[in-house]
């Protein structure tokens, strides 16, 4: 019957298909969304409040965080509760040209299209992607890739959207006859769950219609016909499963959260998912109907009511913790912090008031402490050690960096240690930036990675030895500058050696102890100690690269200038080590692979070679001089 | 020395803090089943609803909490719902009294349920009347769908003492049980 019908409304369609009602006068920002960004979601393997799901899309789609006239919570209300009106908002950041022109769209400024575009151009180039989609990856090309991305976003839209389309009011009936056949109410807002116990019936009633021409169909009889199309419609979204907000009920359902499609349909509901439900109809009706108040009243009902649902399946207060987290978006200011530490350090060296010295070592002491604060809050909010992920190694072996340069300030007082931190600090918080820009930064582990114990051994030990020989590397910078700039500063030539000596022992201890204790790991995990994988290569590199360095300067075999030299390839020795093995996607460490990372790479240690030449060839002519 | 003595007791602190970590925490790939066990085990109470059986007799679940109460859901259209029938009621039969079937028909027109029921009895040998079977029915579907988002059927919740402590989608063990009331 439905193939049939579906013959039909195609022909309606063609015939005149109504506007569907937007409400215009609906603004996301006016409500008051404290309790419905709180509200908990599972998503990627994780429970994690809506502001970090709507974050994490927007993120997808337009590269940022929030969009100029709304935050990202905001912009996710209307996606789910009045999706007519985001499918016109111009969300979706397609950079590249190539793919523009690809999907027949014009360029513009900003390159921004909305989804209403979007869809419309993937519907009339659908034998395209589905080519596309049937090509190895290796035979695609970039633009081919990134259209292919883009439609899986556009997809993911739209199913986003379609989340609550069974609990909307999407139906009213005004023929009284036609109400009175499906024994449904006339003129009353109607739900597609109100609707389903009749759907035999409604389609029944536009059967009858399937012999008549659709041009001279009755106003009654076109209602018919469009009450059945939009029926047929709406219940095609049944497989939206994005938007798991309904936490497990039975013990069939596991660790399973539901959308509201798949818990009613696929009979995982119970009284409890039943009254949740009812909140969001409701929260949906107050959203709809511009009703600040009952929007305030439910969403803070259908928050408290997802927690009392998902028992130990998610807490509250870290939820709420990662929702302040996100709010504050410390690691910004830590990074502004830097910056001006930086600053004024460079400012100082001009022989400037000692006031700019003291301002950036108290504001360096802010910084880190946030710096810790933030770490501090992920570790509560993922229960687990800090990391795992290359944008958590970022921050760590920054804050690492920014502490042990602190420490030898602390005992120094020369501007030098403040002047690396500040340094490391700055480079690495930029650099998480961008992984940041990916989306969630509080991904789910695979699954050899998710231990506490060697995640917290292991894993912490390592990147502080990489945090530890970045300090080391960066002072031998400031060696060779010094040595162009200062010659005669004998003293605090030998400081920096000194300092850089100590740095250089303590990133040998702790990447010896990291690269050791990921042997025993390897062991429990694989049953080898070492197999000659590239990130353990890469670990051993960097502890043979430091005792060769190390024995070179104690043995007195390296001068202080060829062990500051040494010190300075160091910080390449580390950046291979650290995200150049992901570049081979070989081996089991390849979960951090990166597509675009190897140009950076390749900049930052060709930079680094080419400082260290230029250095020493300046060196050896003012030497001459 | 001093230098030295830090060294160690950083490294002692370090490692120490790492074993206490560990044994405080369930590796998180063990963690989730526990909690969902856990979290399970609080079984949330069955709803406080009057149903309405087919003669007229109000029912209260929590009325009949020294039983075990099966809340079916089922419709004549429904293809499982007549397969499962007779194993259902002479589940609830062996149970002598332990186990209650409320039985809850989609049907728009109850008639077509009785018409099952009476079919199930003459071709199966099994009575659908007893003091502990209740017939009830939602002929609009309000009751399933508002109060327990329930569409699919057969579904069967299983109370116990007023608490909701399964849900079977589908056909359910009827068969296999020997003994029903030793089964929840």
């Amino acid at each position: 019957m439905k193939k049939r019908l579906t013959l039909l409304v195609f022909v309606l369609c063609l015939a005149a298909l109504p506007a569907r009602a937007i409400n215009e006068d609906v603004k996301p920002s006016d409500f008051n969304l404290s309790a419905f960004r709180e509200i908990p979601i599972l998503h990627d393997g994780r429970v994690k409040p809506m502001e970090s799901f709507a974050r994490a899309y927007l993120l997808a789609f337009d590269g940022k965080s929030a969009l100029p006239d709304m935050s990202a919570i905001a912009w996710m209300t209307e996606i789910v509760f009045n999706p007519e009106r985001a499918y016109q908002r111009k969300i979706f950041n397609v950079a590249n040209p190539d793919v523009v022109n690809a999907l027949s769209l014009d360029w513009r400024e900003g390159h921004r299209y909305s989804f209403e575009e979007l869809s419309k151009s993937f519907e009339t180039y659908g034998s395209t992607i589905k080519t596309l989609a049937d090509m190895d990856d290796a035979q695609r090309t970039p633009p081919q890739r990134q259209l292919l991305e883009l439609y899986s976003k556009v997809a993911a839209y739209a199913i986003i959207s379609e989340s609550l389309s069974l609990i909307q009011p999407r139906f009213r009936i005004h023929d009284p006859a036609l109400a009175q056949e499906l024994h449904i109410p006339h003129d009353q807002d109607l739900l597609f769950l109100d609707l389903m116990p009749h759907e035999e019936d409604i389609f029944a009633s536009a059967e009858k219609l399937r012999d008549k021409n659709p041009a001279d169909l009755s106003p009654e009889e076109k209602e018919r016909a469009y009450l059945a199309l939009d029926y047929a419609q709406i219940a095609r979204h049944e497989q939206s499963a994005i938007f798991r907000v309904i936490p497990p009920q039975w013990q069939m359902d596991g660790d399973a959260w539901m959308s509201p499609w798949a818990s009613i349909l696929e009979g995982h509901g119970s009284p409890q998912s039943a009254a949740y439900v009812d909140l969001w109809k409701k929260m949906s009706a107050a959203y709809l109907h511009n009703d600040h108040d009952a929007w305030q009243t439910y969403s803070a009902a259908a928050r408290d009511k997802a927690y009392e649902l998902a028992g130990a399946h998610a807490s509250e207060w870290r939820q709420k913790l990662e929702v302040f987290y996100l709010h504050v978006d410390l690691f910004d200011i830590v990074l502004g912090i830097y910056i001006v530490s930086f600053i004024l350090l460079l400012t100082s060296f001009l022989g400037t008031p000692r006031i700019f010295y003291k301002t950036a070592a108290v504001l360096m002491v802010i910084g880190a402490f946030l710096h810790m604060s933030s770490i501090t809050m992920r570790i509560i909010i993922m229960n687990r050690p800090p990391v795992a992920t290359l944008y958590e190694t970022t921050i760590f072996v920054s804050f690492i960096a920014v502490c042990l340069s602190l420490l030898f300030e602390w005992k120094k007082r020369d501007a030098t240690g403040m002047t690396v931190g500040s340094i490391i600090g700055t480079v690495l918080l930029f650099i998480s930036t961008r992984y940041a820009a990916d989306g969630d930064t509080m991904e789910m582990l695979v699954a050899v990675l998710n231990t506490n114990f060697w995640l917290a051994t292991h894993v912490v030990a390592v990147t502080m030895g990489y945090g530890c020989a970045l300090v080391a590397g960066t002072l031998g910078h400031i060696y060779l500058i010094k040595k162009r700039l200062r010659p005669k500063d004998t003293a605090a030539h030998t400081n920096i050696i000194n300092t850089m000596l100590a740095v250089a022992l303590i990133a040998t201890f702790f990447a010896t102890l990291g690269t050791i204790l990921g042997g025993i790991w390897a062991d429990q995990s694989w049953g080898r100690f070492w197999g000659w994988d590239p990130k353990e290569n890469g670990a051993m590199f960097i502890v043979l690269w430091l005792l060769w360095q190390l024995h070179g300067k104690v043995a007195g075999v390296l001068s202080p200038l060829n062990f500051a030299s040494g010190m300075v390839l160091t910080n390449v020795v580390v950046a291979l080590s650290w995200f150049g093995v992901n570049l081979l996607n070989v081996g089991l460490h390849s979960y951090g692979f990166t597509n675009n990372i190897a140009a950076n790479l390749g900049l930052f240690c060709s930079a680094e070679i080419l400082f260290l030449i230029g250095m020493r060839v300046a060196l050896v002519r003012r030497a001459k001089a | 020395m001093n230098g030295k003595l830090i060294a160690l007791l950083f490294v002692a602190f370090l490692l120490s803090g790492a074993i206490l970590y560990n044994q405080n925490q369930v590796p998180q790939s063990i963690a989730p089943e526990t909690e969902a066990t856990d979290a399970n085990k609080k079984f949330a109470p069955f709803p406080d609803i009057t149903f309405k059986t087919v003669d007229g007799q109000p029912v209260r679940i929590q009325d009949l909490k020294e039983k075990t109460v099966l809340v079916h859901f089922w419709a004549a259209w429904c293809g499982p719902c007549h397969a499962e029938f007779p194993d259902l009621l002479r589940y609830v039969e062996r149970a002598k009294g332990n186990i209650a079937l409320l039985s809850i028909s989609l049907d728009g027109n109850y008639d077509d349920s009785q018409h099952v029921l009476n079919e199930v009895e003459r071709k199966h040998n099994v009575s659908v009347h007893g003091p502990h079977l209740y017939w009830v029915s939602d002929r609009d579907r309000s009751l399933s769908l508002q109060n327990f988002n329930t569409v699919k059927v057969p579904e069967t919740i299983v109370v116990n003492q007023g608490l909701m402590i399964d849900k079977i989608v589908g056909g359910g063990p009827w068969a296999e049980a020997a003994k029903p009331e030793a089964q929840y």
